[in-house]
């Protein structure tokens, strides 16, 4: 395999990762914040839609994006008027790896934002601080390490994400054919192992170093928060 | 300067409240779930009212039926709580100034400055929340509380958290606020003594309603107080100048006023001419008809009876004895000294049963 060829792969993987985690956080900071502090009635269909990427099949995922966005569905049809087809693209593996990340994101933010004390809101707020500036100022900062631990986890989530992206996105070299995309290809040939285990190497680098970044993030983060969430 | 009629449900909780206070402050007084801290949440719009209107100044902030509601952050009170709630990720300084930078320039009547002056708190601008006493952060809490120019300061149970020397520290700062800026204060504690520490006027609430309203020295709450004598709840606060301390006897000489009697404290530490608060419960005085030639009790203080209320086989005597004094009794005890308005009566009090609040600084 040549270096051109890897640093292809690799640069897919990164770039549909990145991607993916970008375009989940912010609904998934939104729906977490909602889950998290307002009942509402229709609260637990919201929930149920928020979570089931986490508990379907991937492929189950992959075929309902590919429904959903194909020339005759519901959202591949107003676009097919614009000329945009989404399935079997760059951009359609980043919507696979986002949809099924979206769901950890949710979960970690959703457990940071209620570990926040609403009593400091709500001192805010009597301190002449509009909802989105206590939003900003006070919900988001004491909750961010719950962020971050969110973002890591969906980062790795989506470096690995097979199922829904050969079914919404294909595997099509140079467009979409990530780390796992290509561990797969090359399995099915002969006499491939050695590229196989150099792409299980360097699946397990990248892992590692996206799990050491968010570590020395998270200390980071904690010294500056004086490690108390409460108002003492 | 505060005026309600309102009427808030919650389950089965039901509060309804019709009240004016004017300037100075206002002590809320009741048991621990009358309402106390539901009433303050609602003048500071952390809470709505099903109805009723809520007004301070000339600015109604709330009557649902003319639609209209203004949000807490654009109420302009300050409050403070039993925790300080304090922002961790923030410095004391950041803490300070949150409510400060949102409040327009030109609409800013305390200045930062002035607020870390009174309330000594330059030595901790740097630190972080997490390592202050509960003390140094409530006193924070409150600069940060003063520092957006509120029109009213709330306070609810702010020192409920501390232990009684903490408590006995953090008064005197909310005395000098008191005076220093002269705003309007509701001040509701579970502790009658602290409320009059800072100042008479006092409503008392039970079960979510008002049942009474007045002067604690006016008699406007006798009717309330009289059948509660007996609870301990009563207590006189005075203020006293310290003249001397007595080291063998181990007491300490406190002038009241330039003519009556001097009282004796149990000794404490407190430079001489130091200005004390001190606390002396309702029922830890007895009365005698004529000064006791000899007896252990150290204070023996002469005053004239003012006014007795009598209610469910409980009386309560108010006296003058150079400073106005409250005297809980059974009805029994008042037959026998054949108490009546205007009679001359001796206080007998234990120096032990005189108890430090605090000193000004």
């Amino acid at each position: 395999m040549s270096y051109e060829m890897v640093w292809q792969i690799l640069q897919i993987s990164l770039s549909v990762a990145i991607c993916a985690v970008l375009a989940a956080l912010v609904p998934a900071v939104a729906a977490a914040y909602v889950l998290a502090r307002f009942s509402f009635s229709g609260k637990s269909l919201v929930e149920a839609l928020c979570y089931a990427p986490l508990v379907l099949p991937p492929v189950v995922t992959g075929y309902l994006l590919l429904v959903l966005f194909s020339r005759k569905g519901w959202l591949g049809r107003w676009l097919a008027d614009f000329g945009i087809l989404v399935p079997f693209t760059w951009t359609a593996a980043v919507l696979a790896a986002a949809v099924i990340a979206f769901p950890l994101l949710v979960r970690s933010v959703r457990l940071a934002v209620e570990l926040v004390d609403p009593r400091l809101e709500e001192a805010a707020a009597g301190l002449g601080a509009s909802p989105w500036r206590v939003f900003f100022g006070i919900t988001l900062p004491l909750a961010s390490p719950g962020v971050l631990t969110g973002t890591m986890l969906a980062f790795a989530r989506c470096l690995g994400e097979f199922g829904a992206t050969i079914t919404f996105a294909g595997n099509i070299q140079g467009e979409t054919r990530s780390i796992p995309l290509a561990i797969y290809t090359y399995l099915q040939q002969p006499d491939a192992e050695a590229t196989v285990w150099f792409l299980v190497a360097l699946s397990l680098a990248v892992s590692l170093a996206a799990l050491w970044g968010s570590e020395v993030c998270n200390r980071r983060l904690r010294v500056r928060l004086g490690g108390a969430h409460v108002g003492a | 300067m505060l005026a309600l009629d309102l009427c808030f449900r919650r389950g089965d909780f039901e509060l309804v409240v019709n009240a004016q206070a004017e300037s100075g402050v206002v002590g809320v007084f009741g048991p621990s779930g009358c309402g106390k801290s539901t009433l303050l949440k609602l003048v500071a719009g952390l809470l709505k009212p099903q109805r009723g209107r809520i007004q301070v100044g000339d600015q109604v902030l709330c009557d649902p039926e003319a639609g209209i509601w203004v949000p807490p952050h654009r109420r302009r009170i300050g409050m403070i709580f039993q925790h300080a709630r304090l922002f961790p990720h923030l410095s004391v300084q950041q803490n300070l100034l949150y409510g400060h930078r949102l409040v327009p320039p030109d609409q800013r009547f305390i200045q930062p400055d002035e607020v870390i002056d009174l309330l000594e708190l330059k030595t901790l601008l740097g630190r972080q929340p997490g390592s202050l006493s509960g003390g140094e952060a409530q006193r924070v809490a409150l600069g940060r509380a003063l520092l957006c120019s509120p029109r009213l300061l709330l306070c609810d149970e702010p020192l409920s958290a501390l232990d009684d020397r903490r408590k006995n520290r953090i008064l005197p700062f909310l005395r000098r606020v008191r005076d220093h800026f002269r705003l309007p204060m509701v001040y509701v504690s579970h502790d009658l003594g602290e409320i009059l520490q800072l100042g008479s006027q006092v409503w008392i609430m039970e079960g979510g309603r008002l049942v009474a309203r007045g002067d604690y020295h006016g008699g406007g709450l006798d009717a309330w107080l009289a059948p509660n004598a007996g609870d301990h709840v009563l207590v006189n606060v005075v203020e006293a100048v310290v003249r001397a301390h007595q080291e063998a006897e181990g007491t300490t000489e406190l002038v009241l006023s330039p003519v009556g009697e001097p009282w004796f404290a149990a000794r404490f530490e407190a430079p001489l001419g130091a200005k004390v608060m001190v606390a002396l419960g309702a029922d830890e005085i007895a009365l005698v008809p004529e000064r006791v030639p000899v007896i252990s009790v150290q204070n023996q203080v002469q005053a004239v009876v003012t006014g007795l209320v009598r209610r469910e086989g409980r009386v309560l005597c108010r006296l003058d004895a150079g400073v106005p004094l409250v005297v809980a009794l059974t009805c029994r005890g008042a037959e026998q000294l054949a108490l009546s308005v205007g009679r001359k009566v001796f206080c007998l009090f234990k120096a032990r049963a005189v108890n430090l609040l605090g000193m000004q600084h």
